[in-house]
């Protein structure tokens, strides 16, 4: 029974063989041994939990959820992005940094993130879904604010302070949950957990969860926080930390809150539209790229949200669209890290770059054409099941508002391509020089976007997990 | 074996086109013939695979969707002008885009085109049917952008796509709609659909997407626009192909859809209104391609009309047209392209007495006037005759849609075969040179057939019929014939044909004069400014926010909650706990009230930051007080260490910063969040009060601590036995915050030592 747990074990030992490297490694091959073990510790777990995902049952108080493991899944590819950014932001000389913080630590506290993200799926009462949680934010909050410049120091500040409203607001909610169902594990909050009180304390805990998701209107520190951070965390924040978020909801959703889908229900589906409008207005005019990709995160969080709540078929977009996402958005967002930091992150920073590398370009196009939903390209299958899930409710109206914000998706997601191919840089940009990792990172993702789209191989897998096959 | 062979019409040109720019790179313009062949070998392998050949494979089992071909007549004649006019406009390419330096881009998206259009003839499922939709809508939008230098050619691009890709959403919604109400995602399992519920949504959503990629009234204008992409893309996408993926459409959806008014009347306004606008169009148009533009929105109008009347026998007029059309269409835009090409020009105004410089191109412009004129023996001759033919059956309004577009046609005809030809050599004239063979070649390829296919339909009725049957049709080898006797059609057909030919050659400059466009008659204009309000909107939103800062952002959370939490108290006020009201208060209790009240008053009164911190920390002394005053003195003691602790951090912070308080914002607002938060968490704190717990879960933890945990001290057993493992990863969180914070810090020290 404890094979279940393997993965989650790999991911701790993975972090202390890391925090062990950072004081023992030779300085000279330091970065890269760290980077390294890390990549290597976080495909054994995703290896772990692809040939495991699918047990079920119960270890040490941990229960084990083969819904949640493409969602745990999809926190390890995103950690795997981010281990690809590193490096650059270590070795190349660097506009913002002056002296990063050791890598190690780093990378530890992106680990510790992870394994917050992975225990939380295995939370069966409160008190282990909160400290889950924590341990899966508060790493954040010092990883935003790794660079020492004002900026990144800003922004760590208003993650701090928000993360801490809705830290407030959780455990506020939650204690109202327990004053209504008189328990704290889930299966008993369950039975208990009806009328007024619980409704009231469902809501602020779904509240604060909508940060954890930046989900409007909750959304607000969101572009702050991604357009200063290092691009590595920013890429985590975007898809790692949404799939810890997405996995909290559907947590409490299909647990403690099963009583009460009629009242939140509303509430989600409000979200949802709001958060893809108030997103995709925002992402309308952003040319800093972070700030960009942090507005049109929010819209993408819209359409997660459309499908909470349908059901199993809703687990299963969620799930599917949230692997294409964490590899169309950590694609973006490599492909930006490539361009370096001698240029400052905007739009105009990618004139040119079908010169400079037609590869690169023609990545950049494949991952925000994935996130804008273009077929055949795995972005288009996953929002399709994320709409379809609420039309087999009937909510057809959800559905068109949906592909109305598509569109307007579409008309952003175009301004990158049109600045990648169509706009003449000023200046004749620098050669870009990639090292392997990079390469290789590129490449796999692009494959995995198309490849994902055409064959059905990773969707039937996960209605597999959910047993709907 | 013949089934896969439907698959491979398909994925040949898929495999084959990102090898294209490097092949281009190695043997030039010549790669040009491999893609033909490829365009060629597609539509002869549907064609080997024969009629009601099917293929599928269970793409997505869980959500219905599989991956389904079949061939039937309607996708065999499609297939076969896919094919066909596009080797033919893949050998063109080469020879006019010989000196592109990205010509293996163009040929490459092309195939790529190539394959997107015979999976949209060929699919039997509706999602495969929708992702090979936009394919080409996204293959458009490369070809059209060819041109990146063309600040034009971008925005068109942009333009086209934003239209047929918005068009494409409504039709996902209408393919999803209509997959619930049907309860398949097949295309040849789909019943009548007009008594369902859903069935005016469905109609309309498709009717949308169609009339988005054939470019009707009122998403007509991207088509014009899109002229700036290179002639062979002009010729195939947006005559002879892609916008007839529309058509295909209604026709596909013909059998399920129609047979109401809410599919009719829409097809028949947006078509008719159509043609009307692109009659304007041409009369008023200089340029050559925006002249042919103008005619392949008239005859998409008439296509569109023929679908909303919907009887055998308007099917099969539309289907021998839609025929006519791509052929002779195709060839009118090459040969455009080569007029371009050898005068150096497209302006109808200059163009004149080119005959001598350009003897075959004339030659070719012959064949190609008689078909655009409509005249025997070519085949749109015969689809005009039927198009006339359901016009008298339908009405007069018809007749009149149908014989402007017969004006036009003529009029097209003669100011694109015969003008630039005739007359006089203009100064252009005398530097113009004949288009190399290969052009020419691909020009006769599809201007010949279109004229000679004439006489040869009644012979071939039995090819055609199967297509004409699948698309609801029916339509006997006698109607196929040239000639009827002196019949209503006939003279209907000869007066519009002189009429436009009186218009081409003697009223053309006069037309132009008094049919002057005003300037909020233009669509594009409109989509432009939609976008532009849009982006401006947004612009103003996000300025607003970015203005309010951190407080806004804050009022906003805190807004949305009190707002949330009151709305459920409010609306269920009966179902509430409410306590019983007690009266008795401490000295302690009172004395804690005044102090908070204190605090607060203070805090909103402060000037500065520190203070206000100061405040608020007498606020938290307050409540620390009524833990003391209820018996709660380890809860005083940690609130009160909290409370220090915090009110420590958060000068900490704010150190840094200047010490006074901005005065930005409204007040009003900022008291209204205020108070709404403060009203939502005395209504939560009453609430709280009078419930009743069931069943604490403390009282079990008491009971269990001896004989279980072996322990006295209750808390200690509960930490460290209960819920060891919430503890190790409570600590585990805490050492994270640690290392996090230490970092950070040890960090900062560094960095100030100077000052």
């Amino acid at each position: 029974m404890l094979l279940g747990l393997t993965p989650d074990i790999l991911v701790v030992a993975t972090a202390l063989v890391v925090l062990v490297l950072e004081s023992v490694a030779p300085k000279p091959w330091r970065t890269r041994a760290i980077v390294l073990s890390a990549g290597l510790g976080c495909v054994l777990a995703a290896v772990a939990m692809i040939s495991l995902g699918d047990g079920e049952g119960s270890v040490a108080g941990y229960t084990l959820r083969p819904w949640a493991t493409p969602l745990r899944l999809t926190a390890v590819l995103s950690v795997l992005m981010s281990l690809l950014m590193i490096p650059s932001q270590l070795d190349h000389d660097n506009r913002r940094m002056r002296r990063l913080v050791t890598p190690g630590v780093a990378v530890f506290m992106l680990l510790a993130s992870l394994a917050g993200t992975c225990s939380l799926a295995g939370a069966n009462d409160m008190v282990a879904f909160i400290v889950s949680l924590e341990l899966a934010t508060i790493p954040l909050f010092a990883l935003v604010a790794l660079f020492q410049d004002g900026e990144s120091s800003e922004a760590g500040l208003k993650f701090l302070l928000t993360g801490a409203l809705a830290t407030g607001l959780l455990v506020f909610g939650m204690s109202y949950c327990y004053g209504a169902g008189g328990a704290v594990d889930f299966p008993g909050l369950a039975a208990g957990l009806d009328g007024p009180l619980a409704v009231t304390g469902a809501l602020l805990m779904v509240l604060a969860i909508l940060f954890k998701l930046s989900a409007a209107p909750m959304h607000v520190w969101a572009p702050d926080v991604y357009d200063g951070a290092p691009n590595a965390v920013a890429s985590y924040l975007a898809s790692g930390s949404k799939a810890t978020g997405l996995i909290a909801l559907l947590l409490l959703w299909e647990g403690p809150f099963v009583h009460l889908h009629e009242q939140l229900r509303p509430l989600l589906i409000t979200t949802a539209i709001a958060s893809m409008v108030i997103g995709n207005l925002g992402a309308l005019r952003q040319t800093r790229l972070r700030r960009f990709m942090a507005w049109s995160s929010i819209a993408q969080v819209g359409f997660f949200l459309l499908a909470v709540g349908t059901g199993l078929d809703g687990v299963l977009a969620i799930s599917f669209y949230a692997v294409v996402y964490a590899l169309s958005n950590g694609l973006a967002f490599l492909v930006f890290d490539c361009l370096g930091e001698s240029r400052p992150p905007t739009m105009p920073a990618l004139r040119g770059l079908s010169k400079q590398s037609p590869a690169l370009a023609l990545a950049l196009t494949l991952a925000v054409f994935s996130l804008a939903g273009i077929p055949p390209l795995a972005g288009f299958l996953g929002k399709f099941a994320l709409l379809l899930a609420p039309a087999r409710e009937g909510m057809y109206l959800l559905v068109l508002i949906g592909a109305l914000n598509g569109l307007v998706g579409l008309y952003y997601y175009l301004r990158v391509v049109r600045e990648a191919y169509m706009v003449e840089p000023e200046t004749r940009p620098d050669d870009l020089r990639l090292d392997l990792p990079q390469r290789l990172g590129v490449l796999l993702c692009a494959v995995a976007i198309l490849g994902f789209g055409i064959w059905p191989g990773v969707h039937n897998w996960i209605a597999g997990l959910l047993g709907l096959v | 074996m013949p089934a896969s062979l439907l698959l491979a019409a398909i994925a040949l040109p898929l495999c084959v086109a990102p090898a294209l720019p490097a092949l281009t790179r190695r043997f030039g313009w010549r790669t040009s013939w491999l893609a033909a062949l490829v365009a060629g070998l597609s539509a002869a392998f549907t064609m080997a695979a024969g009629l009601g050949a099917d293929w599928s494979y269970q793409w997505l089992p869980s959500l219905g969707p599989a991956l389904a071909l079949s061939l039937d007549g309607f996708g065999l004649l499609m297939s076969a002008l896919i094919g066909g006019i596009g080797a033919a406009i893949l050998i063109y390419a080469g020879g006019y885009s010989r000196h592109d330096p990205h010509l293996g881009r163009l040929l490459a998206w092309l195939v790529v085109f190539v394959a997107a259009m015979q999976a949209l003839v060929l699919a039997d499922d509706l999602l495969l049917l929708f992702a090979a939709w936009e394919v080409t809508s996204f293959a458009s939008f490369m070809l059209v952008g060819h041109s990146t230098h063309l600040a034009e050619a971008r925005a068109a691009a942009r333009r086209a796509l934003l239209v047929t890709a918005g068009g494409g959403l409504c039709l996902l919604g209408g393919v999803v709609l209509l997959a619930d109400a049907a309860g398949t995602w097949r295309l040849s399992e789909l019943a009548v659909m007009t008594d369902h519920s859903l069935y005016p949504a469905i109609a309309i959503l498709f009717i949308v997407a169609a009339a988005t990629k054939s470019a009707q009234f009122p998403f007509h204008f991207w088509l014009p626009g899109a002229m700036c992409a290179p002639t062979p893309v002009s010729a195939y996408l947006h005559s002879a192909t892609m916008v007839k993926a529309g058509i295909v459409l209604l026709v596909r959806m013909q059998p399920s859809l129609s047979g109401s008014a809410w599919w009719e009347l829409p097809l028949l306004i947006a078509g008719g209104l159509t043609i009307v606008v692109a009659a304007w169009r041409c009369a008023v148009a200089v340029d050559l391609k925006a002249l042919l533009a103008g005619t392949t929105l008239i005859a998409l109008g008439c296509m569109t009309v023929l679908a909303g009347i919907a009887t055998p026998s308007a099917m099969a007029a539309l289907v021998v047209f839609l025929l006519a059309h791509a052929l002779y269409k195709a060839a009118a835009f090459m040969l455009a392209g080569a007029i371009d090409h050898g005068a150096g020009t497209r302006d109808l105004r200059v163009l004149a007495g080119l005959r001598r410089a350009m003897p075959w191109s004339a030659g070719l412009a012959g064949v190609i006037g008689l078909s655009l004129l409509g005249l025997a023996p070519s085949a749109s001759f015969v689809a005009k005759e039927l198009l006339l033919a359901v016009a008298i059956e339908s009405g007069p309004l018809v007749v009149i849609l149908f014989g402007l577009a017969a004006i036009s046609f003529a009029f097209a005809a003669v100011r694109v075969c015969w003008a630039p030809f005739a007359g006089r050599p203009s100064s252009r004239a005398e530097h113009a040179h004949e288009v190399d063979r290969a052009s020419l070649i691909a020009i006769a390829m599809v201007a010949i057939p279109a004229l000679a296919l004439g006489p040869l339909l009644a012979a071939a009725h039995a090819v055609l019929e199967p297509a004409v049957a699948a698309a609801g049709g029916t339509i006997t080898a006698y109607q196929l014939g040239l000639w009827h006797g002196v019949s209503a059609p006939l003279v209907i057909g000869l007066f519009a044909i002189t009429s436009g030919l009186i218009a081409g050659l003697l009223l053309h400059r006069r037309l132009r004069a008094w049919l002057r466009t005003p300037r909020w008659w233009d669509a594009a204009a409109w989509h432009d400014a939609l976008w532009v309000h849009l982006v401006a909107l947004a612009k103003r939103l996000t300025e607003t926010m970015a203005a309010g800062g951190p407080r806004a952002a804050a009022a906003l959370c805190l807004a949305v909650t009190a707002l949330l939490v009151l709305g459920v108290i409010v609306t269920d006020p009966e179902r509430l706990p409410l306590p019983a009201w007690n009266a008795d208060a401490s000295p302690l209790d009172l004395a804690a009230l005044a102090l908070t009240l204190l605090g607060a008053g203070g805090c909103i009164a402060a000037r500065s930051r520190m203070a206000a911190v100061c405040a608020l920390g007498a606020v938290g002394t307050g409540v620390t007080l009524i833990f003391l005053a209820h018996s709660a003195p380890d809860l005083a003691v940690t609130q009160f260490l909290v409370e220090v602790l915090t009110v420590l951090l958060v000068m900490l912070a704010f150190r840094r910063l200047s010490d006074g308080i901005s005065d930005s914002g409204s007040k009003l607002i900022r008291a209204g969040v205020a108070l709404s938060i403060g009203a939502t968490v005395f209504v939560l704190v009453l609430v709280a009060q009078g419930t009743q717990l069931g069943q604490p879960v403390g009282a079990w933890h008491a009971a269990a601590a001896i004989p279980e945990g072996h322990g006295r001290n209750v808390v200690n057993v509960i930490l460290v036995d209960f819920r060891a493992f919430d503890t190790l990863g409570e600590i585990a969180v805490l050492a994270i915050a640690a290392i996090g914070a230490g970092v950070l810090l040890a960090r900062h020290r560094k960095l100030e030592p100077a000052t």
